[in-house]
This record gives C-alpha cells, structure tokens and sequence, in this order.
C-alpha cells in the first residue's frame, strides 16, 4: 500500500477514535509492523505541523491523537459556550511539579520539600485526574504512592514524561 | 495618611523565605539568618496583628531560624572527632534552592498550561454495528399480515390457558458484569442519564447494583456525577474512562 493511503486511513482512524490512538493498534489495521507504523505517524505529524489547519497530530507516549491547535481556542469556546477551565492553585502546581519529577512519590516527600501541607492540592489534582496512585510504599504505614497521568502528559503539551525540562537551579530570585 | 498593611499570601514558610531573600536582592546562598530571622518574625507579627491564623509550619521554621541564629551566638565548643553534625544554615539553604526548584517547575508547568488548556479534542465515535440487523428486504405485505395474525392467535389461546404459578428467580447480575456493561456504554455514548441505565422494567436488585456500579466508577475516576437536588435524575458523563477500560 502507498504510504499517502495508509496515512489517510490512519488519520480516519484517528478521527473516529478521538482518544490517543496506540502506535500497535495503528500497525495491526493497517497490517505493517510498529516501527513503520512508528515513522508513518511521525511523518504525519510532521505533515499537520506544516500545513496551516485548525487540527494537529499530537503524541502521549506511544499514542496519537488528533486535537484542535490551541491558537483557535478561542474560537472553540465562542462556538460551543464553553467558559475556559480555570487554571491551578501555586499549591496545585508545585505540588504537581514535584510528583511529576520526583514519580513515585509519597505525600510525605511532596510535603517535606514544600514545607507546609498538600492533602488539599493533592486532592484537587486527584479530583482533576492529573496524578493518580501507582501503588503503595513498602514501608511503616504503606503511604500511597503518586504518579502523573497521560491527561497530564497532554494538558501540559507533553509527549511523554522525558519532555519535562530538567531541573535547574538558577542563581538568586 | 493612613496606615497601610498589605500582606502577600504565600504558600508556606520557605515561600515566604524565598520572598524575603528576594527582596533583600541576595543569593540564597549568601542569607544572613539574622537578618532574615528579623523580618521573618517581622513577618508572623504583622499576622498576628491582623488576626490571621498562622499556621503550624510557619512556627516550625520561626523555631528553626532562631536556633540557627541562637547557635551561631554562642562559642561552639571544639568538635571532637566524632562526627560531624550537618549545619542547619546549611540545611536550609539546601531546602531552599530545592524548593525554589520546584516552584519555578510549577511556574513553567503554569505557562504550558495557558496554551495547552486551548486544546481540544473530540468523544469517541459511536461506530454501530449493523450486521446483526434483521434484513427486510424480501418481506411483502402478506407476511406482515400473516405474522400479526399469528401473534393475535397466540395471544388468544394463551388468554385461554389456565393461569400458571410460578416462582421467578431474581436474575443473579454480579457487580463486575454490570460495570463492565456500562463502561461499554458510556465510553460510546459520552454521558447518560441514570434513569436510562434502568428506565426498563429492572427488578430492584438490577437497580441496586446498577448504582453500585456507577459508584465504583466514579471511585475509580472513569465518571463524574451530577445531581441538582435529592431524588433528581443522576447526570453521568465521561471523565477517565478509555476504550481499554471498556474491554
């Protein structure tokens, strides 16, 4: 099959699915293997970035999704009357920066590297499904553990959990 | 002129330090705990004054800060070989320019946030099935007479038949089968009302579990719920649920 086809079909599929689509699940209905599969959707991707459309090619981890450019946000919420999400507490985001560099991590770590309480942040974020609980610490207690989730991954534009830029300490305030 | 007090919030007593430090216009490195101690006390006093609750955390570290100063006031006494205690200056520092780590991550998380939050993508689609549908295409008017005057037929004779007594068994539905019935259906349909999940002639044991199911889902984050007042309809919608879920 050429490979113009099996990318239309792929962005078919893609449309219809809406969520992340798995690279493998691409690879089986289009009957390739996952590293073709692999390099056709990063082609596309690369296609969308550079035509000037409303939608984009993303990827979270080994999936991909079609979404809207965040540019016309705008113009989404003016179509459909919805009100824009109101963003994260301080308390919230470095609450969440921290689990997302420090996964898996128990609340009382969270805690000692804030200095003050994040049972309300943490809840929050649970609340928002951005983390989530990968398990439970072997230790006195069992305290949960907590990790980012893939709504994470794209509501901060992350492909996958690598892109985090690294942590640096930069000099005075 | 009148008095004014303006206090910043902050989000805990090494935020508050890291103001401070920054004011002062210093390194972190660099922090003089006594002058630092002054205006973090100064700080807690101006609360105090407004009747602001001070919470705990922000007493542990006014603690924290004047036994540093306190320490550093008196002769140390000659460090014999044993080993060395870490310096709690030196503590805090450190966990200060972790903390400032974090809080600038926070702030770089907070940009991603205003432009990827404009993102938006669509619901599954609902891709019917329809090869199980029943073919008309070779039914004529006659059949559709013949098969209702059957069914009138068998609707007489069983009027006619003798009533019959019979125990029904409530069907037994266990809790895993009936969310994995409604993980199908709404990660196809999006939301749903909780009377359509049992607008049928459900038994009450089927209703039950059916809301024992939307709860463990909601527990389990695939759903959120909506209410407007007691007794209303439950308003279910998709939150994390994925197709994987569903299967």
């Amino acid at each position: 099959m050429e490979e113009q086809q099996m990318m239309a079909i792929a962005e078919a599929i893609l449309f219809i699915a809406g969520d992340p689509v798995p690279v493998r699940s691409i690879a089986e209905v289009l009957d390739i293997d996952v590293d073709a599969a692999q390099s056709l959707m990063e082609k596309m991707l690369e296609a969308y970035a550079l035509q000037p459309r409303g939608l984009q090619l993303i990827r979270i981890n080994d999936a991909y999704q079609l979404v809207t450019r965040p540019e016309y946000g705008e113009y989404i919420r003016k179509f459909t009357g919805a009100t824009k999400e109101q963003p994260l507490s301080r308390a919230c985001l470095e609450t969440l920066a921290i689990i997302a560099y420090n996964q898996p991590v128990t609340k009382a770590d969270i805690e000692q590297l804030r200095g003050v309480k994040c049972d309300h942040a943490i809840a929050v974020l649970l609340e928002k499904n951005l983390i989530r609980e990968v398990g439970r610490l072997d230790a006195p207690g069992k305290p949960k553990l907590y990790g980012t989730t893939e709504l994470f991954l794209k509501s901060f534009g992350l492909s996958d959990i690598n892109d985090l830029p690294p942590l640096e300490q930069q000099q005075g305030s | 002129m009148g008095y004014q007090v303006r206090l910043e919030v902050f989000e805990g007593p090494l935020d508050l330090l890291l103001h401070l430090i920054a004011k002062a216009k210093i390194n972190i490195e660099d922090i003089s705990i006594s002058e630092i101690t002054a205006q973090y006390m100064d700080y807690l006093s101006q609360m105090q004054a407004l009747d602001i609750d001070i919470a705990s955390e922000f007493m542990v570290m006014a603690a924290t800060l004047l036994h540093i100063k306190s320490s550093k006031l008196l002769p140390k006494p000659v460090q014999q070989s044993e080993e060395q205690e870490p310096d709690p200056q030196q503590q805090l520092i450190e966990r200060l320019k972790q903390y400032k780590k974090y809080k600038d991550a926070g702030e770089w998380l907070h940009e991603r946030y205003m432009v990827y939050s404009n993102m938006y993508s669509k619901l599954p689609e609902e891709v019917v099935d329809t090869a199980e549908d029943v073919k008309f295409s070779n039914v004529t008017k006659q059949d559709i007479a013949q098969t209702m005057m059957a069914l009138l037929d068998k609707k007489n004779t069983s009027q006619q038949s003798q009533t019959v007594v019979r125990n029904i068994k409530p069907e037994p539905i266990s809790l895993h089968e009936r969310i994995n019935q409604l993980a199908a259906l709404i990660v196809r349909r999006g939301k749903v009302l909780f009377s359509q999940l049992v607008s049928r002639k459900f038994s009450r044991l089927y209703v039950v579990v059916t809301f024992l199911a939307l709860l463990e889902m909601v527990n389990r984050g695939w759903v959120a719920v909506q209410q407007s007042r007691p007794f209303s309809d439950i308003f279910i919608q998709r939150k994390g649920l994925k197709w994987k879920n569903s299967r």
